[in-house]
């Protein structure tokens, strides 16, 4: 028998690692219903009925919160012995422990995610002044978030990718930036294979036009396919997010993505105290830790709260419209019924929600 | 307690297969045909995302998706309470044009010589001595030099703070607008619609829109070529990233 699978009242959780998994278990700790003899059929088909429950009947979660508040105590009992000050190092660690152990954020109930951004907000105030506010907002019905970008009205100004930066905690020691503007030269066609996205010169420049790219939110997404671990999907307002938490750093979303929009940490992000955003949500601008794959998410802290993403409200020429696209009046529906509209790569099927025009 | 990562990834095991299964059928979503947002329609909320794809690749109407479900067909206008938060303490001012009811950020609270009674009052010649001798001086209006425009094609010669334009029509400085379509009328156009011009903060809620003025100076409306605002430019060569 697993031993996660025994009665936690019958035997106190083992303090100081788990018990070896080949053990055994005496008899009187086994559940007053106990298994038949693991090799037979039966058992197996039992024991597949009682794994596919495993969520239900005693989670991994749960297993590991009983063990951390074990750690926990332990650790408590160590800085009391110690001097009065390390209460909060005991405090940091237990959080630090149950972070570590946290499921997948999709797989959370309502309080588990209340639970896990007050976790967040705790643990950044204790290192830092001042505190932060984690939303765990969920996706508002009947709202489908599209994008439209005017090709005509760019200056390539790039207000957009400083608004984009700081409005979502990105690394600045590597310079993160989720959108690249490319400088198309007028008359090469659509293809950002010769474009330049590293322009610094005055703009916009003579016999060239600017294309912003950035997370198209494909309706199709390949990258959430190949994620191993279910650590990257689609909301149900159509947003690509990532669970930072979950994710194991294995780079295939980025590999998947046709277009280039999924960005690696590949060391610490580090943003000033002073220039971190405190307004955050789980699922976006919330600092994130090495390792681990970050992108664009339409600014989910602030979209689901009804306001425009900081790239749109901060272009000074209104190239970027952005709205619901299940909402017929709405500006993002009348460009795409009024307009010449076309996307990037449309003929991979991946229904990006990121539309071009042209005035 | 000394952490024992092979048990601890033994343990993880069973949940990550459990985890492909549970959210694997959420990633699985179908071509189908026809705009996204029609196949779409009722299938937002959480749940209904992975039942209503795929099933329009077979016989290619997508349209009608959603009726079934009971509700979505007529589209409900989205409530977030949050929303006009976005848009406190900006001026706005009706616009009702071509069909369309929207509001555009008032221009008066931003202009520091109007109204003209702020400085042309009774007093002013007495304390005329006193001020610089010419006070519209710095008013430049390449607007539409080359083809003849003076201030007056725009301005009433009377009173600058009414707008006339070549249709005859008089309007006042918050609803610029209409003198503007009277040439601009394509602009003036996608700008009701919504493909010219901005919102303003909230994309929910009740349409505000940035007036002509706010994006373009009326005098120079054109944008000047400048270098770019990046916050760090970007390292060379990672495009890939």
């Amino acid at each position: 028998m697993k031993f996660w699978k025994r009665n936690r009242d019958d035997e106190p959780a083992p303090v100081g690692g788990s018990p070896p998994p080949g053990e055994t278990p005496p008899a009187e700790a086994r559940p007053t219903q106990a298994l038949p003899p693991e090799t037979s059929p039966a058992a197996i088909e039992d024991s597949i009925a009682r794994a596919s429950a495993f969520e239900r009947e005693f989670s991994r979660r749960q297993l590991f919160g009983l063990l951390g508040v074990a750690g926990a105590g332990a650790a408590t009992v160590a800085a009391m012995s110690g001097c009065g000050g390390k209460a909060k190092a005991a405090e940091k660690a237990a959080l630090d422990w149950e972070t570590f152990f946290q499921g997948n954020y999709r797989l959370m109930t309502e309080a588990e995610k209340r639970q896990t951004v007050e976790r967040l907000e705790r643990r950044w105030q204790m290192d830092h002044a001042g505190r932060i506010g984690v939303s765990s907002q969920e996706a508002v019905p009947g709202v489908l978030y599209g994008y439209a970008f005017n090709v005509s009205k760019c200056q390539g100004y790039m207000d957009c990718v400083k608004a984009c930066v700081e409005e979502n905690n990105t690394d600045r020691d590597t310079a993160m930036q989720y959108i690249r503007i490319f400088e198309v030269e007028e008359g090469s066609g659509l293809s950002l294979h010769d474009a330049d996205s590293h322009f610094f010169h005055e703009v916009p420049a003579a016999g060239h036009f600017y294309m912003g790219v950035q997370c198209f939110q494909c309706d199709v997404p390949p990258c959430t396919k190949v994620c191993p671990v279910g650590a990257t999907w689609r909301e149900p307002d159509g947003i690509v997010v990532v669970d930072y938490d979950w994710c194991i750093g294995c780079r295939y979303c980025e590999a998947a993505c046709p277009y280039g929009a999924r960005r690696f940490n590949w060391s610490e992000p580090s943003v000033p105290d002073d220039e971190v955003n405190r307004n955050q949500h789980y699922l976006g601008n919330r600092l994130r830790s090495k390792g681990v794959v970050e992108k664009c998410t339409f600014c989910i802290q602030r979209t689901r709260e009804g306001r425009l993403p900081a790239c749109a409200e901060a272009c000074p020429t209104g190239a970027r419209v952005f709205g619901n696209l299940l909402d017929p009046d709405s500006e993002i529906r009348w460009v795409l019924e009024n307009k010449k509209v076309f996307r990037l790569k449309e003929e991979l099927g991946t229904e990006p929600k990121f539309w071009y025009f042209m005035d | 307690m000394r952490p024992r990562p092979a048990i601890a990834l033994l343990l993880l095991l069973p949940a990550w297969l459990l985890l492909a299964a549970a959210c694997g059928p959420g990633v699985e979503a179908g071509g189908g045909h026809g705009p996204v947002w029609e196949r779409h329609a009722g299938h937002t909320e959480a749940g209904h995302a992975e039942a209503g794809h795929g099933d329009s690749e077979g016989h290619g109407d997508s349209e009608g998706h959603g009726d079934s479900e009971g509700h979505g067909a007529v589209p409900q206008p989205v409530h977030i309470p949050a929303a006009a938060r976005w848009i406190e303490g900006v001026e706005t001012v009706p616009v009702a044009l071509d069909g369309e009811d929207f509001r555009v950020a008032a221009r008066t609270p931003h202009l520091t010589q109007a109204p003209c009674a702020r400085c042309h009052d009774e007093d002013l010649p007495e304390r005329a001595a006193a001020l610089p001798e010419k006070a519209h001086w710095n008013v430049q209006a390449p607007h539409g030099a080359a083809a003849g425009l003076t201030c007056a094609s725009c301005h009433r010669r009377d009173d600058p703070a009414v707008l006339t334009g070549p249709s005859g029509q008089e309007v006042g400085l918050d609803h610029a607008y209409r003198l503007c379509s009277d040439c601009h009328f394509q602009q003036v156009e996608d700008w009701v619609g919504g493909a010219h011009g901005k919102q303003v903060g909230a994309w929910a809620g009740e349409r505000v829109v940035e007036s002509c003025a706010g994006c373009h100076d009326p005098h120079d409306p054109g944008f000047p070529k400048r270098l770019p605002t990046t916050f760090a430019p970007p390292p060379e060569g990672d495009d890939e990233r």
